[in-house]
């Protein structure tokens, strides 16, 4: 939808055509009556409008990343798990540990799910289990690598964003 | 009898080490701390890099904080400047993936280098200090 508004009361020798387009295309400023009418017309910085659909297709597609890497931020007692434990039917000490197995099994599962969808290598996922068979899980690692990943989730969802309302 | 003292030492230390927990704003600080390296390195072009070296610095300074009784040492020092510079080539020529990987992946990795640097210390606070030293 093209959307042009008539601009003739701000002093000027000849009236200005503003066209907006919503749809972030360049703007087009026509003097002189209309380009129709041997006006002049130029095209304008574009404006600050996003692609449509841009923002949306942006954020969906760094979620899940987002989601899942905000999981080890997660502590094991308390908070997050004890409200998914009371979800499940435990109150208590009990919830805690339920709730943590949840958000546990989730993460593994984020970790399969990402090694069957392809979207990192194998030698990468082999290394992470073999160094977990060994040494187990340290939860304070998990927190600054959580922190670490989430901080470039979020830098590279901004980026995305951006990039709707920038156009060549 | 040294290899089962050093055992006996890191089992204390990892068991430790499992105990402590970040609190949330130990977290958002530490967000804040990866927000301006992430955007270096991506003006740099080095995008790719930011993981690597902000768990690299984050596996260092919670081994300080687990370590922390040992401050005063200067081998304690001497030996996290040692393992801060082994971790220069292991950032600069492993070719790190760019693709997506979740941060539980990441944090595997960083609990095998945390207990490599750490069995590390052991032994070399067997050598400078004794058992006590090492014992942090």
């Amino acid at each position: 939808m093209i959307v042009s508004y008539y601009v003739d009361d701000i002093g000027y020798d000849e009236p200005l055509i503003y066209t907006y387009c919503p749809a972030g295309g360049p703007v087009a400023v026509t003097s002189g009556g209309g380009a129709g009418r041997g006006g002049k017309t130029q095209q304008s910085a574009p404006s600050n409008g996003p692609r449509p659909g841009c923002v949306s297709s942006a954020l969906l597609s760094n979620a899940v990343s987002v989601g899942i890497d905000a999981v080890g931020l997660i502590p094991e007692a308390g908070g997050v798990a004890r409200f998914i434990g009371d979800q499940a039917g435990y109150r208590g000490v009990v919830a805690d540990q339920r709730g943590t197995k949840i958000i546990g099994a989730f993460g593994k599962s984020a970790s399969t799910v990402n090694g069957l969808a392809n979207i990192t290598d194998a030698s990468g996922l082999g290394l992470a289990s073999t160094a977990l068979t060994i040494v187990g899980f340290i939860p304070g690692a998990g927190q600054i690598a959580s922190g670490a990943s989430l901080t470039l989730d979020l830098y590279k969802t901004y980026k995305a964003v951006s990039a709707c309302y920038s156009h060549p | 009898m040294l290899l089962t003292s050093l055992g006996a030492d890191l089992k204390k230390d990892i068991g430790a080490a499992k105990r402590i927990r970040l609190s949330w704003w130990g977290i958002l600080s530490w967000m804040i701390v990866c927000l301006p390296v992430i955007v270096l390195l991506d003006h740099a072009g080095k995008l790719y890099l930011a993981l690597p070296l902000l768990n690299s610095i984050g596996m260092l300074g919670f081994m300080v904080v687990v370590k922390w009784k040992l401050r005063r040492h200067a081998w304690f020092w001497v030996t996290m400047m040692i393992a801060a510079a082994l971790h220069v080539p292991l950032i600069l020529f492993i070719p790190w993936t760019t693709k997506w990987v979740p941060a539980l992946a990441i944090a595997a990795i960083d609990s095998a280098d945390f207990c490599v640097i750490l069995a590390i210390l052991s032994v070399v606070g067997k050598f400078m200090g004794g058992p006590e030293a090492s014992e942090g």
